[in-house]
């Protein structure tokens, strides 16, 4: 009877392996990362509220010194309590892959959120974006170090963390994923891909439900009205595209100008810029903060195309002094902002001036705020859908599609860094240029391989016919059916040979192991691991595998590097001893 | 900084790392909570006052400044009030494009809502996009709306009439006037409303139904009785369009309208030489005086092609004595006669009603 009894300590559970440990930690990194941007969201909400914003006014004087007061506070915290939270998010994140073995310090978390929060919350021009990428990334490095991840882990987890802090900010988990794949981690391996949706969805999901489920602007319906239309819209990016590159040059030149200052100054100029941020403000409010209420406004039809225009230009101005000063916060915000104005002016003129119809000015603001975004970040996939997201309309993808490509393209022309690697060469450290690693050509097995040698022999060939033609070049290739092939080395026949096995058929004599085949479009690191101790490899067609088209050495993979082949070294190195020994002889 | 490469070996979720992650997130999570209904309470408060504020300066007349506190209010709190509020202002002040953008919104949302259905159904109106106009007002009429729904409905009804009837849309303006009528089936005044409508858009059978349905209900209605005169008056009914007529005058409906409906259907009872109840000589005395009628008509248009002989005809007719037995075809040539000097009036813009009438009343037997 006893031995029936159920004992609950006599189940056997699976135990969980790395891989769905980390599935699961990227689930608690989202929860976290959206509870933490979510306290972000209020804070600097409570401080635009209760600093810039009152139902019934608030004096002028007030207006321009918030931004100034605001932007010293914040800098004050970070220079002499979190000196961690200084730079940008996104470098710090990708430094955290590349440098740190993905350690964020969690003193970080702590400094960007006072810091961005009052610095945003007061009224200066930057985003909170990019300190909740920031912010996710050092709450995945904290819960990383108390699991103790292991090291390859630990550098996948600040990604993840990004991942769930952008997506908790934008409150847009598909454009935070692609973000996050396309600027920090280049990497859509199943593993990390599925780590990085986890945690941008539970921290969209936390967003969402303590801050309700409406995006981040209520985007009117619209229709393509005319086929003609596309090409405001391409306009739209090829407006973005040069604005953006002249954009990035001018932060360039304005942080190079600022880094020449003494060391002190870096306690000022944020609140210099704060000012000017708040005498702007006096006529312009709506380049104060984030600017998302403007870019509402702006897809609701509120500025006519002259304001829209002004509004850009102002913000970009604003934006180029907040940043270059290093003022706490983020980018994204800002050219989201400038994108939809410039996009809504280009389109509002058009309105008047096009001769066909056109559609409302909404529809071009949504279409500029990407544009403006792929040109400075040089994000296109994540301009995209970011737009595709916070719209919900699919009619709106063909017109996105248009304009933001065409806005990365100039900009990727015109600029020849990246605005993450230039920030990050600025903060001094050389940081991996993703955009460059996914260019990057990879030369292939058919850029090394060399003609397939004259003669293949038949197993069935007697050992001495084959010696002949191995010993010129140590080798022969043997087949002993169709697409499959061997090598008999010289040294081998040699033996048989001397055994007096002359006459016997090659299979009978030596075992004829059958090599790995490659194609010509493997890459030559492919081809390496297969080469391992074979002297070369045969390298076949895919569409018709049993022809041989040529083969791969190892001198041949050199050659195709650039690499002189190490005999070839040798003898070269060899060659002026002897013609020293030579001429001493002489 | 360089995580330790030993750390491989001892990585885990271990009891104790999961129980403090465990604490710490339950901690955050109360605290967020805290937090954010704090923070939802502020901001429908603040909302609320950026919305005051725009009634306000709405109520002062200064719509710009209501607008911006509206927008803000909108901005803070994500509200169909507030959008709605927003969209009404913006069309008070002359800007209805910006409006319907937020009015479609609100249809996002619900689609079935009265007053943004109404409020696009004006501005399409306005722009001259009538099939989207009654789209909206279609949905208007049978939406949801949060007060007095019927009123609401009635009056977006009555929009929509006005609409179809000053773009020529005759039938769906009758279609809408009759499915008014039965949405208020005892309302006199409505239903009274709805016939001289009727009427002025060319249904008088509908029209006589409705104002003998409003006769039913208040017996006294002299408009009803006029209206139900007219109607019959329109429908070529002459002897009930007098007697309708007759009693609506002595209700005390005097009006030029009604009094000159009731001359003209006098004359044309008088004139009508078909009728059944009439003797054969009156049909003829009544030829004769239609002839005479109509020569009398086309001397004073002045038609100079007019043929001596076609009056000369008339001259004779009128002469003549037939016999008794001659009488029905002298009738009828008569009538004959005074058709074709009739038809020689052309476009002259002196006109008989009376004998228009009483000539498509001949061609209609």
């Amino acid at each position: 009877m006893n031995n029936t009894r159920f004992h609950l300590s006599s189940l056997q559970f699976p135990k969980p392996g790395e891989g769905q440990r980390f599935l699961l930690l990227s689930i608690l990194i989202g929860i976290f990362s959206g509870l933490l941007v979510v306290c972000f969201h209020i804070a600097i909400d409570s401080i635009t509220w209760y600093g810039l914003e009152n139902p019934n006014g608030r004096s002028r004087i007030f207006l321009v010194a918030l931004p100034a007061v605001a932007a010293l506070v914040a800098v004050v915290l970070i220079r002499f309590w979190f000196p961690g939270a200084k730079g940008s998010g996104v470098v710090d994140t990708k430094a955290a892959i590349y440098i740190s073995d993905g350690h964020v310090p969690f003193s970080a978390v702590f400094g960007k959120f006072l810091a961005c929060a009052i610095s945003i919350g007061g009224g200066n021009s930057l985003g909170p974006e990019d300190p909740s990428l920031h912010m996710g990334a050092g709450v995945a490095s904290q819960l990383g170090r108390v699991f103790h991840l292991s090291r390859d882990k630990m550098r996948l987890i600040a990604p993840v963390g990004a991942a769930a802090g952008l997506a908790a900010a934008f409150n847009t988990p598909i454009s935070a994923v692609l973000f996050v794949i396309e600027e920090i981690v280049a990497d859509w391996s199943g593993g990390v891909l599925g780590s990085i949706v986890l945690a941008a969805v539970s921290a969209a999901v936390v967003v969402r439900w303590f801050l309700g489920g409406h995006p981040l602007f209520t985007v009117p319906d619209f229709e393509l009205t005319h086929p003609s239309e596309l090409l405001v819209y391409a306009l739209i990016g090829v407006a973005g595209g040069f604005l953006s590159v002249a954009f990035i040059r001018a932060i360039e030149k304005m942080r190079r100008a600022l880094a020449r200052l003494p060391k002190q100054s870096e306690l000022f100029l944020p609140p210099l810029a704060g000012l000017i941020v708040g005498l702007c403000g006096i006529w312009l409010p709506q380049v104060m903060g984030a600017g998302y209420g403007a870019i509402d406004s702006a897809l609701h039809d509120r500025f006519a195309w002259k304001i829209l225009l002004l509004l850009a230009g102002v913000k970009m101005l604003v934006t180029l002094l907040c940043f270059s000063a290093k003022t706490p916060g983020g980018m994204f915000a800002p050219t989201l902002f400038a994108g939809a104005m410039i996009g809504g002016g280009i389109g509002g003129f058009a309105q008047l001036h096009w001769p066909f119809p056109t559609s409302q000015t909404g529809a071009y603001v949504l279409v500029g705020m990407g544009t403006f975004f792929a040109g400075v970040f040089r994000a296109p996939m994540t301009s995209i859908f970011m737009t595709f997201e916070v719209s919900a309309s699919y009619v709106i993808i063909l017109p996105v599609m248009i304009s933001n490509t065409i806005a990365y393209l100039i900009s990727r022309q015109l600029q020849k860094t990246p605005f993450f690697t230039m920030i990050a060469a600025e903060e001094g450290q050389y940081l991996p240029s993703l955009e460059e690693q996914r260019e990057a050509t990879d030369l292939r097995v058919e850029n090394a391989m060399t003609a397939p040698p004259k003669s293949i022999f038949a197993a069935t060939t007697p050992v001495a016919q084959v010696l002949a033609a191995a010993r010129r070049s140590g080798f022969a290739i043997v087949t002993r059916r169709e697409g499959e092939w061997s090598i008999v080395s010289a040294k081998e026949l040699e033996s048989a040979l001397e055994a007096g096995l002359g006459d016997r058929p090659l299979s009978q004599v030596v075992s004829l192991e059958p090599l790995p085949r490659l194609y010509r479009d493997l890459t030559l690191d492919a081809a390496l691991k297969l080469l391992g101790s074979h002297p070369f490899l045969p390298v076949s067609s895919r569409r018709r595998p049993f022809r041989l088209i040529g083969t791969v050495a190892l001198d041949d993979i050199h050659r195709a590097y650039g690499v002189r082949p190490p005999q070839a070294a040798a003898r070269q190195q060899e060659e002026p001893l002897r013609n020293t020994t030579l001429s001493t002889a002489e | 900084m360089a995580i330790d490469s030993s750390r491989e070996t001892r990585s885990g979720f271990g009891t104790r790392s999961l129980a403090s992650v465990f604490v710490v997130l339950v901690a955050l999570f109360g605290g967020t909570t805290l937090l954010a209904n704090w923070y939802s309470r502020e901001r429908l408060s603040r909302a609320s006052d950026y919305f005051k504020v725009g009634q306000r300066l709405e109520a002062h007349n200064k719509p710009g400044e209501a607008i911006e506190a509206y927008r803000n209010a909108l901005e803070i709190s994500p509200n169909s009030e507030y959008r709605l509020a927003l969209a009404q202002a913006l069309i008070h002040s002359g800007r209805p494009e910006g409006a319907s953008a937020y009015l479609t919104e609100l249809l996002r949302s619900d689609i079935a809502s009265g007053e943004p259905n109404l409020l696009l159904a004006r501005i399409a109106a306005k722009e001259g996009r009538i099939d989207a106009a009654v789209n909206y007002y279609q949905r208007a009429i049978y939406g949801y709306w949060p007060g007095d729904a019927q009123k609401n409905r009635l009056a977006a009804r009555w929009e929509l009439i006005g609409l179809l009837e000053s773009a020529h849309i005759q039938k769906q303006a009758t279609g809408q006037l009759l499915e008014l009528s039965e949405q208020v089936p005892g309302d006199a005044p409505v239903l009274l409303k709805v016939g001289k409508q009727l009427l002025a858009n060319g249904a008088p059978s509908q029209a006589a139904e409705i104002f003998r349905e409003v006769l039913k209900i208040q017996t006294g209605n002299s408009e009803a009785q006029a209206g139900l005169g007219e109607a019959e008056f329109a429908l070529a009914q002459y002897v009930e369009a007098q007697a309708a007529l007759r009693k609506a005058m002595r209700e005390g409906q005097n009006n030029e309208e009604v009094r000159r409906a009731y001359e003209i259907v006098n004359e044309v009872l008088a004139l009508d030489p078909v009728r059944q109840e009439l003797s054969p000589i009156e049909r003829y005395r009544r030829s004769l005086l239609l002839l005479e009628h109509s020569a009398a008509l086309v001397s004073a248009c002045h038609v100079e092609s007019t043929p001596n002989t076609l009056l000369d005809e008339a001259k004779q007719a009128e002469n003549e004595r037939p016999h008794a037995r001659d009488l029905e075809s002298a009738i009828d040539a008569n009538i004959h006669l005074a058709q074709e000097i009739y038809a020689l009036k052309g476009n002259c813009a002196q006109s008989d009603q009376a004998l228009a009438r009483v000539f498509a009343s001949i061609n209609s037997k």
